[in-house]
Protein backbone atom coordinates (compact mmCIF):
# COMPACT_ATOMS: atom_id res chain seq x y z
CA UNK A 1 0.00 0.00 0.00
CA UNK A 2 0.96 3.30 -0.88
CA UNK A 3 2.59 5.81 2.03
CA UNK A 4 -0.09 8.85 2.03
CA UNK A 5 1.97 11.83 1.47
CA UNK A 6 2.31 14.84 3.95
CA UNK A 7 1.18 18.18 3.23
CA UNK A 8 3.98 19.37 3.38
CA UNK A 9 5.60 16.71 1.12
CA UNK A 10 2.60 17.21 -1.36
CA UNK A 11 4.10 20.88 -1.50
CA UNK A 12 7.05 20.76 -1.66
CA UNK A 13 6.75 18.15 -4.57
CA UNK A 14 4.61 21.07 -6.34
CA UNK A 15 7.07 24.21 -5.74
CA UNK A 16 10.07 25.18 -8.65
CA UNK A 17 13.16 23.45 -7.51
CA UNK A 18 16.21 26.09 -7.51
CA UNK A 19 19.15 24.13 -8.83
CA UNK A 20 22.21 26.22 -6.53
CA UNK A 21 25.15 24.74 -7.96
CA UNK A 22 29.29 26.36 -7.01
CA UNK A 23 29.26 26.26 -11.36
CA UNK A 24 28.63 29.79 -11.85
CA UNK A 25 28.98 29.73 -15.55
CA UNK A 26 26.16 27.12 -16.22
CA UNK A 27 24.03 29.56 -18.22
CA UNK A 28 27.60 30.34 -20.29
CA UNK A 29 26.09 27.05 -22.62
CA UNK A 30 22.28 28.36 -22.40
CA UNK A 31 21.25 29.37 -25.45
CA UNK A 32 18.87 33.06 -25.30
CA UNK A 33 15.24 32.93 -26.90
CA UNK A 34 14.37 36.82 -26.33
CA UNK A 35 10.76 35.58 -27.54
CA UNK A 36 11.17 33.17 -24.46
CA UNK A 37 12.40 35.59 -22.33
CA UNK A 38 9.88 38.54 -23.47
CA UNK A 39 6.86 35.89 -22.80
CA UNK A 40 8.13 34.70 -19.38
CA UNK A 41 8.40 38.23 -18.67
CA UNK A 42 5.49 39.46 -19.20
CA UNK A 43 4.31 36.20 -16.87
CA UNK A 44 6.37 36.92 -14.22
CA UNK A 45 5.54 40.64 -13.98
CA UNK A 46 1.63 39.83 -13.55
CA UNK A 47 2.31 38.05 -10.37
CA UNK A 48 3.11 41.05 -9.09
CA UNK A 49 0.16 43.12 -7.93
CA UNK A 50 1.43 46.44 -7.99
CA UNK A 51 0.95 47.87 -11.69
CA UNK A 52 4.17 50.30 -10.58
CA UNK A 53 6.91 47.46 -10.24
CA UNK A 54 9.33 49.67 -10.70
CA UNK A 55 8.84 52.12 -7.57
CA UNK A 56 8.33 48.72 -5.35
CA UNK A 57 11.96 47.86 -5.50
CA UNK A 58 12.55 50.51 -3.51
CA UNK A 59 11.62 48.22 -0.86
CA UNK A 60 13.95 45.82 -1.51
CA UNK B 1 11.46 54.35 -23.89
CA UNK B 2 14.98 53.84 -24.72
CA UNK B 3 17.72 52.24 -23.16
CA UNK B 4 21.51 53.49 -23.57
CA UNK B 5 24.54 52.08 -22.75
CA UNK B 6 28.48 52.59 -24.28
CA UNK B 7 29.26 50.08 -27.59
CA UNK B 8 31.84 49.64 -25.67
CA UNK B 9 30.20 47.41 -22.84
CA UNK B 10 29.78 44.53 -25.53
CA UNK B 11 33.42 44.19 -26.25
CA UNK B 12 35.16 45.31 -22.92
CA UNK B 13 32.94 43.09 -20.74
CA UNK B 14 32.61 39.82 -23.17
CA UNK B 15 33.07 36.54 -21.62
CA UNK B 16 32.52 38.10 -18.37
CA UNK B 17 30.17 36.81 -15.55
CA UNK B 18 27.56 39.41 -13.92
CA UNK B 19 25.71 38.68 -10.86
CA UNK B 20 22.54 40.29 -11.35
CA UNK B 21 20.60 42.02 -7.88
CA UNK B 22 16.86 41.64 -7.22
CA UNK B 23 16.08 45.15 -8.87
CA UNK B 24 17.77 43.88 -11.83
CA UNK B 25 15.27 41.16 -12.13
CA UNK B 26 12.65 43.97 -11.32
CA UNK B 27 13.83 46.00 -14.45
CA UNK B 28 14.24 43.02 -16.44
CA UNK B 29 10.33 42.06 -15.59
CA UNK B 30 9.20 45.53 -16.30
CA UNK B 31 10.67 46.24 -19.61
CA UNK B 32 11.50 43.11 -20.65
CA UNK B 33 11.67 44.59 -24.70
CA UNK B 34 14.56 47.63 -23.32
CA UNK B 35 16.77 44.54 -22.03
CA UNK B 36 16.10 41.80 -24.23
CA UNK B 37 18.42 43.69 -27.01
CA UNK B 38 21.01 43.71 -23.98
CA UNK B 39 20.95 40.77 -21.83
CA UNK B 40 20.77 38.70 -25.55
CA UNK B 41 24.02 40.65 -26.80
CA UNK B 42 26.06 39.77 -23.67
CA UNK B 43 25.04 36.38 -24.16
CA UNK B 44 26.22 36.16 -27.81
CA UNK B 45 29.61 37.45 -26.32
CA UNK B 46 29.90 34.52 -23.90
CA UNK B 47 28.82 36.57 -20.83
CA UNK B 48 27.10 34.07 -18.16
CA UNK B 49 24.55 35.23 -15.11
CA UNK B 50 24.42 34.88 -11.79
CA UNK B 51 22.46 35.36 -8.87
CA UNK B 52 22.15 34.17 -5.18
CA UNK B 53 19.51 32.60 -3.18
CA UNK B 54 19.04 36.03 -1.08
CA UNK B 55 17.91 37.78 -4.47
CA UNK B 56 15.67 34.57 -5.24
CA UNK B 57 13.82 34.63 -1.66
CA UNK B 58 13.46 38.55 -2.37
CA UNK B 59 12.09 38.29 -6.01
CA UNK B 60 9.64 35.23 -4.79
CA UNK B 61 8.64 36.89 -1.92
CA UNK B 62 5.24 37.72 -1.47
CA UNK B 63 3.62 35.54 -3.88
CA UNK B 64 1.19 33.71 -2.62
CA UNK B 65 0.32 30.79 -4.96
CA UNK B 66 1.91 27.77 -5.70
CA UNK B 67 1.77 29.29 -9.81
CA UNK B 68 3.10 32.44 -8.93
CA UNK B 69 5.94 31.01 -7.24
CA UNK B 70 6.75 28.84 -9.73
CA UNK B 71 6.61 31.49 -12.26
CA UNK B 72 9.00 34.17 -10.50
CA UNK B 73 11.32 30.97 -9.64
CA UNK B 74 11.43 29.99 -13.20
CA UNK B 75 11.77 32.94 -14.58
CA UNK B 76 14.72 33.76 -12.47
CA UNK B 77 16.10 30.18 -13.15
CA UNK B 78 15.87 30.30 -16.65
CA UNK B 79 17.88 33.31 -16.79
CA UNK B 80 21.44 32.82 -14.55
CA UNK B 81 22.50 30.35 -12.18
CA UNK B 82 22.15 30.34 -8.55
CA UNK B 83 25.29 30.52 -6.78
CA UNK B 84 25.17 29.47 -3.32
CA UNK B 85 27.77 32.29 -1.18
CA UNK B 86 26.19 31.82 1.92
CA UNK B 87 28.65 28.25 2.39
CA UNK B 88 31.46 30.65 2.29
CA UNK B 89 30.61 33.30 4.55
CA UNK B 90 33.69 31.54 6.91
CA UNK B 91 35.72 33.02 4.45
CA UNK B 92 34.56 36.53 4.48
CA UNK B 93 35.36 38.13 7.83
CA UNK B 94 37.93 40.64 6.39
CA UNK B 95 34.87 41.97 3.90
CA UNK B 96 32.82 41.80 6.87
CA UNK B 97 34.49 43.90 8.73
CA UNK B 98 35.75 46.69 5.97
CA UNK B 99 32.07 46.71 4.81
CA UNK B 100 30.91 47.43 7.96
CA UNK B 101 33.73 49.98 9.02
CA UNK B 102 33.06 52.13 5.55
CA UNK B 103 28.93 51.07 5.47
CA UNK B 104 27.78 50.05 8.30
CA UNK B 105 24.22 50.08 7.32
CA UNK B 106 24.15 47.37 4.70
CA UNK B 107 21.38 45.23 4.38
CA UNK B 108 22.08 40.83 4.31
CA UNK B 109 21.64 40.34 0.53
CA UNK B 110 24.14 43.60 -0.87
CA UNK B 111 26.43 41.91 1.59
CA UNK B 112 26.24 38.62 -0.28
CA UNK B 113 26.25 40.35 -3.46
CA UNK B 114 29.35 42.30 -2.34
CA UNK B 115 31.22 39.32 -1.04
CA UNK B 116 30.06 37.31 -4.57
CA UNK B 117 32.28 40.44 -6.27
CA UNK B 118 34.99 39.86 -3.43
CA UNK B 119 34.92 36.23 -4.30
CA UNK B 120 35.24 36.53 -7.92
CA UNK B 121 37.35 39.94 -8.73
CA UNK B 122 36.64 39.71 -12.41
CA UNK B 123 33.00 39.42 -12.48
CA UNK B 124 30.43 42.36 -12.00
CA UNK B 125 27.73 43.09 -10.21
CA UNK B 126 24.49 44.66 -12.29
CA UNK B 127 22.27 46.72 -9.24
CA UNK B 128 20.32 49.80 -9.44
CA UNK B 129 20.85 50.09 -5.65
CA UNK B 130 23.94 52.66 -5.88
CA UNK B 131 24.04 53.56 -2.13
CA UNK B 132 24.58 50.14 -1.50
CA UNK B 133 27.64 49.64 -4.03
CA UNK B 134 30.15 51.90 -2.26
CA UNK B 135 32.77 53.01 -4.48
CA UNK B 136 35.00 52.30 -1.35
CA UNK B 137 36.06 48.90 -2.10
CA UNK B 138 33.94 49.15 -6.11
CA UNK B 139 34.76 50.27 -9.40
CA UNK B 140 31.25 51.94 -11.45
CA UNK B 141 32.68 50.61 -14.53
CA UNK B 142 29.47 51.46 -17.01
CA UNK B 143 26.21 52.88 -16.33
CA UNK B 144 22.95 51.93 -18.06
CA UNK B 145 20.72 54.16 -18.19
CA UNK B 146 16.67 53.30 -18.62
CA UNK B 147 14.26 55.98 -20.02
CA UNK B 148 10.88 54.80 -19.34
CA UNK B 149 9.01 57.71 -20.37
CA UNK B 150 7.78 58.07 -16.74
CA UNK B 151 11.13 58.10 -15.06
CA UNK B 152 15.03 57.20 -15.60
CA UNK B 153 16.65 54.70 -14.30
CA UNK B 154 20.50 54.19 -13.98
CA UNK B 155 22.07 50.53 -13.72
CA UNK B 156 25.55 50.26 -12.32
CA UNK B 157 27.87 47.62 -13.32
CA UNK B 158 30.37 47.45 -10.32
CA UNK B 159 33.61 45.41 -9.92
CA UNK B 160 35.89 44.63 -6.94
CA UNK B 161 38.67 46.81 -6.15
CA UNK B 162 41.65 45.07 -4.53
CA UNK B 163 43.33 47.97 -4.39
CA UNK B 164 40.31 50.06 -2.94
CA UNK B 165 40.58 47.14 -0.69
CA UNK B 166 43.29 47.07 0.67
CA UNK B 167 43.60 50.77 1.48
CA UNK B 168 40.31 50.51 3.64
CA UNK B 169 41.96 47.05 5.25
CA UNK B 170 45.06 49.47 5.52
CA UNK B 171 43.19 52.14 7.41
CA UNK B 172 41.08 49.92 9.64
CA UNK B 173 44.68 48.08 11.23
CA UNK B 174 45.89 51.73 11.96
CA UNK B 175 43.03 51.72 14.01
Amino acid sequence: MATRQTPQERLKDKLYKIDISEDVSKTQARHFDSKEFLRKAREVRKTFKDENILSADAAY
Amino acid sequence: MRIFYPQTLLTELAHSDFFLDTNTFIGAISFPELFKELIGQLKDNGCAYITIPSVVFEFTRGTESIQDFNKRSEFIASLSSIYPIERHLNDLEDLTVVLQKIQGHTSYTDFLLIACLYKFPKSFLISANHKDCPLDILDRKFVITVDTDKDIKNYGIYQFSMDKFNKAAESILKG
